[in-house]
């Protein structure tokens, strides 16, 4: 490859990544919603019906791994250009999940359940702020700052109350910066 | 007619000698790998001491050592800033990998301590040791720091399982697997290339 091909590649290549801002908030809103509602329905099925296995409800949350799979491999083939910016955010969210996945379960087997919320608030905040601070979104990242305030507060409330905590911190730090990334991925494509 | 002059091969020289110009030390030479990784070591092995049934007690708290590195690193941070004359988009996304993990841990051992769910302080560090370390191996493409996040999540779990103040020795494992050896790794990589670059290779 001489000098000009190489140099011609560098220049398509940024060219036809800087002018698409490939996050259309599509996870952020799918995984934003699905843990909101599943909070809200334990919370009120811990309070108004004392139910015994309202945990049940986070199965649900399969679902929305069963789309997150399809809606990762369709993108992957018709997205022209991953750009750096792309892989990091992906590196950021794979660990996120493999992290969340071994807290989520050391505590169970620990019988620890009123250190899980906060401890997945902690980790919430992670990839949260620093998607944030990569995609130059500030919605973002003053989401993944009210995840680990929130984490604070958790660690002084009892069980069912942090639910409600949960419930605020996915609001907060995926559904509204998801509403705010799909419209600014409309206006920019 | 400057444009003019500015030849395809001037273009390319232009792009390696800014990425020379711009790379970071701290991190490429393995120095804060070493620096934080012998730290970690040094303070965890000396709290698991300190809290051995019939040890030596300490006269300090072990972890108040961390401040001769924290020091250290602002040293290390102000001369760099000196000769550096650009910083890379990979600098930007390190530096904020590493605040996050900063204030992940502030504010679980803070809070943890507080609230009183200490048990879970040093398995929940271990795990957090990991997310960094992982993110910036996968960044770097850097296999030694993707293994020793790996290995630092496998000691969370094990931490959780085994309650006990050895756990403190866990947490120093951790370190030397995530930061001691790919420091190490990282620096006799960098000394290469050096010497490479020196001798026009």
């Amino acid at each position: 490859m001489t000098e000009s091909e190489s140099l011609a590649i560098i220049t398509g290549m940024i060219n036809r990544a800087k002018n698409r801002f490939s996050e259309t908030g599509t996870l952020y809103l799918l995984w934003g919603w699905m843990i909101f509602i599943c909070c809200i329905t334990q919370f009120i099925l811990l309070s108004f019906f004392s139910n015994g296995h309202s945990y049940y409800i986070w199965y649900v949350t399969w679902i929305a791994v069963v789309y997150q799979v399809y809606y990762v491999v369709k993108k992957k083939r018709t997205q022209k250009v991953r750009t750096y910016t792309d892989e990091i955010v992906g590196f950021v969210w794979l660990t996120f999940v493999i992290c969340a996945f071994i807290i989520v379960y050391v505590l169970i087997k620990n019988d620890a359940l009123t250190a899980i919320n906060p401890c997945v608030l902690v980790l919430y905040g992670i990839p949260t702020f620093l998607s944030g601070v990569i995609l130059k979104f500030k919605p973002l990242s003053t989401g993944g700052f009210i995840c680990w305030f929130l984490a604070v507060a958790a660690m002084f409330t009892p069980y069912e109350y942090q639910l409600l905590l949960l419930a605020l911190a996915v609001a907060c730090a995926w559904i509204i910066p998801g509403y705010l990334l799909r419209s600014k991925f409309k206006k920019e494509n | 007619m400057e444009d003019e002059r500015f030849s395809e091969h001037d273009s390319l020289e232009l792009i390696a000698r800014m990425i020379n110009q711009a790379k970071n030390y701290y991190y490429e030479s393995g120095l804060g790998a070493l620096l934080w990784g012998f730290t970690n070591l040094i303070c965890f092995t000396l709290a698991y001491i300190d809290a051995t049934p019939g040890g030596v007690k300490l006269p300090f708290n072990p972890f108040l050592l961390m401040i001769i590195t924290f020091v250290l690193q602002f040293y290390y941070d102000r001369k760099e800033a000196k000769f550096k004359h650009a910083s890379t988009y990979l600098d930007e996304v390190h530096k904020y990998i590493w605040i996050t993990f900063g204030v992940s841990v502030f504010i679980l051992t803070i809070a943890g301590a507080i609230a009183n769910v200490g048990y879970i302080v040093l398995p929940m560090l271990l795990l957090l040791f990991g997310i960094p370390t992982v993110i910036s191996g996968c960044i770097m493409k850097f296999k030694p720091f993707v293994i020793g996040g790996i290995i630092c999540w496998l000691l969370c779990i094990a931490a959780f399982f085994y309650k006990s103040y050895e756990t403190y020795l866990f947490v120093a494992l951790g370190s030397v697997a995530a930061w001691v050896i790919p420091g190490f790794i990282l620096r006799s990589r960098f000394k290469k290339n050096l010497l490479k670059q020196q001798h026009g290779v």
